[in-house]
């Protein structure tokens, strides 16, 4: 059923609608220690991505990589020790006071917080339970999420939403102790969509669900965007992101280094670290990319010594060195790949 | 508790399996307070103080030996200390809890006189320090590192170590004897009769000078657990899903931070009742520390033993209620077992 809606979305709707949330060059750095001696961390380089309605754009890549930060910077929800650099342009086109657009990056917490969170970015977070206070129900949650978010909604929309999203009404009376992995997810799936959010991030939402429920959980994103809405679906698990995702970005040491439509980027990667990810995967012949990613401490030395901060792991270029200086983006059509001249 | 269908039957089930904990420990409860009991004996025996000395006073000197062997025999002090103890329990088990020595009453007497008032004081001074802790606590960690903050930290510090004798003797020079607001000591003013109004003016400052003193552990430990909480997971997922800032620290953040506050309220009971009992002697309040004191600088067993179980006792329901509280704010706890 997903993938008809999938079909007539990506017909109905060009790639290029006007995007409801642009990102420009937003790089996040956590700063270690109390002064600036005592190193940083790079979460997030120069990334840039647009989120159009009607359209999943799948953000893959090993764990570590820094997708879960770059969701969170949209939401204002980084530690302070964060700084946050570059423009997430979110365009308000449905919302009752009229027109213009948030600057999410340096909105004041008080527009994010009354405005923004729930209401116009729903976030489906990582590991659901958690997430979910203990001591209330999932119904007194969702309940209060409504009420707060859209006060003239109808109580009954509880649970009308929970239905939507898989569960039974007297399922939602449990404690978040008492819900399974599946049925936590549904919730936040639930509590996401309470306010109606034009853009929604699910940050890794299928984590440690099985393959059905994973199947499950993503054609609900896809559903989800065949409403209209734009959504990030962060996630490493590449079959989640080739089921329902329309474009997709690899992320890889903190950088986007390849991004465009699923269909073309999936079928004809062009940056070795894409095509190392595609060839792990069980269809692809299950051979894992040697090594680990880096850590995110290290990859201003590393881009220093190496320059691209892949050549490390990159079978095709065993032990070559150095390609130099920042990665060059290159523009072809719909899709963009990070090149390090002489890679 | 073991099966999701049982919890999900909700609170019906729950409030069993707290009468159930209920009945348990009552059962644990008596042979503590026994052994509570013989140990009182085992120590008053092993005193240097001699009972008779008290009970005859400066009378002794007066009094011919065989006198004082006829009254030593009368009062049983020359029988062994299991014997004394023996005597005094059966007696305590036919409801006959014996005669005070040294207050030359009935201990069922004393105890009835003296202990609701100290029960008011004490309930009144646990409630003031709940209340400072939760309103102070809870600015402090809301705004962390502000003026708040700094201040009820600082001031929580400093008054963990400031004894609450001390406290009590400051607080009668600036609010009594300075400003002249409150009554010095005493349940009412000299010669008024007991009303509602005078036992309410005169309670003020010896609730309020306990409840601060025994304030600042719960104020700081709330204050943490709030901080912990306010950046765990289900409070940044409450964050994220655009509720307002008021609704997140009080709906999400706090019920979370109050379930380990719970059971710290019922770890400070000691102290609550050793603070009473310094309260109640600066401020002559007619409680039972006058009647500990007494008792036990007499060697008077009767009274010391039973004044001993009811602090025991007092120790044992307040771990027992903050068990119970657990169970009913935080659903994950499983109550048997």
């Amino acid at each position: 059923m997903s993938e008809t809606v999938n079909a007539t979305v990506s017909t109905a709707i060009s790639p290029r609608t006007e995007p409801l949330l642009e990102l420009d060059r937003l790089s996040v750095r956590f700063l270690l220690g109390r002064r600036r001696g005592g190193g940083e961390v790079r979460a997030v380089t120069d990334a840039s991505l647009a989120l159009r309605p009607g359209r999943v754009l799948a953000l893959v890549g090993e764990s570590g990589c820094g997708k879960s930060v770059l969701a969170s910077a949209l939401l204002g929800l980084l530690p302070a020790n964060a700084q946050v650099r570059g423009r997430a342009l979110l365009h308000r086109d449905r919302t009752v006071e009229s027109g213009g657009s948030v600057e999410l990056l340096t909105a004041p917490e008080s527009v994010l917080a009354r405005r923004v969170r729930g209401r116009l970015v729903g976030l489906v977070p990582q590991s659901a339970g958690t997430h979910l206070t203990p001591v209330r129900t999932a119904r007194a949650q969702l309940e209060e999420t409504i009420r707060r978010l859209r006060p003239r909604a109808d109580p009954a929309s509880a649970d009308e939403l929970a239905d939507w999203a898989g569960l039974r009404p007297e399922q939602l009376d449990h404690h978040p102790h008492e819900l399974s992995g599946g049925m936590a997810q549904r919730v936040a799936m639930a509590l996401a969509l309470a306010g109606d959010p034009p853009v929604v991030l699910a940050d890794e939402p299928t984590t440690g669900l099985d393959r059905p429920l994973v199947d499950r959980t993503v054609d609900q994103l896809g559903d989800i965007a065949g409403q209209g809405r734009a959504v990030l679906l962060i996630t490493h698990d590449l079959a989640a992101a080739r089921r329902v995702a329309t474009d997709v970005a690899v992320m890889y040491a903190s950088r986007i280094v390849e991004a465009g439509p699923t269909a073309e980027v999936f079928g004809e990667p062009w940056h070795p670290y894409t095509a190392g990810l595609l060839r792990a995967l069980p269809e692809g012949g299950f051979e894992p990319i040697p090594g680990h990613p880096p850590s995110l401490t290290e990859l201003e030395g590393l881009e220093r010594k190496w320059g691209c901060v892949f050549c490390q792991r990159c079978p095709e270029m065993p032990g070559f060195a150095p390609c130099t200086g920042d990665p060059e983006p290159i523009d072809h059509g719909d899709r963009r790949v990070a090149a390090h001249p002489p890679c | 508790m073991n099966t999701a269908a049982k919890t999900a039957a909700g609170s019906p089930s729950r409030a069993a399996a707290a009468g159930r904990l209920v009945l348990r420990r009552l059962g644990f409860a008596v042979p503590v307070l026994v052994i509570v009991a013989f140990g009182v004996f085992l120590l008053a025996a092993a005193s240097p103080f001699d009972p008779i000395h008290q009970y005859y006073g400066v009378q002794i000197f007066d009094a011919s030996a065989q006198d004082v062997a006829a009254v030593r025999a009368r009062l049983g002090l020359d029988d062994p200390v299991l014997v004394q103890f023996w005597n005094w329990f059966s007696g305590v088990l036919s409801g006959d809890l014996g005669i005070s020595r040294s207050m030359r009453q009935p201990v069922a007497q004393v105890v009835a006189e003296r202990l609701p008032w100290t029960i008011l004081l004490a309930t009144t001074g646990l409630v003031v320090a709940v209340l400072i802790a939760v309103v102070l606590g809870t600015a402090a960690a809301w705004r962390q590192g502000g003026w708040i903050d700094r201040f009820v930290t600082a001031i929580g510090y400093a008054l963990e170590g400031v004894p609450p004798f001390v406290l009590a003797l400051l607080s009668i020079a600036v609010f009594s004897l300075g400003l002249g607001w409150l009554p010095v000591a005493g349940l009412t003013d000299a010669g008024s009769a007991i009303s509602i109004g005078q036992v309410l003016e005169h309670l003020a400052l010896p609730a309020l000078v306990l409840g601060v003193s025994q304030s600042p552990w719960l104020v700081l430990h709330l204050r943490q657990s709030l901080l912990s909480s306010l950046s765990e997971d289900h409070v940044v997922g409450a964050r994220a899903r655009g509720l307002g800032e008021g609704i997140v620290v009080l709906r999400h953040a706090l019920p979370t931070a109050l379930l380990p506050f719970v059971n710290l309220i019922g770890t400070r009971i000691p102290e609550l009742v050793t603070g009473a009992v310094l309260v109640e002697e600066v401020f002559s309040w007619p409680g039972v520390a006058a009647a500990v004191v007494t008792a036990a600088t007499a060697v008077d067993y009767p009274l010391l033993a039973i004044l001993a179980l009811v602090a025991t006792a007092a120790v044992l329901l307040g771990s027992l209620l903050a068990d119970v509280a657990a169970i009913l704010l935080d659903p994950r706890v499983a109550a048997d077992g």
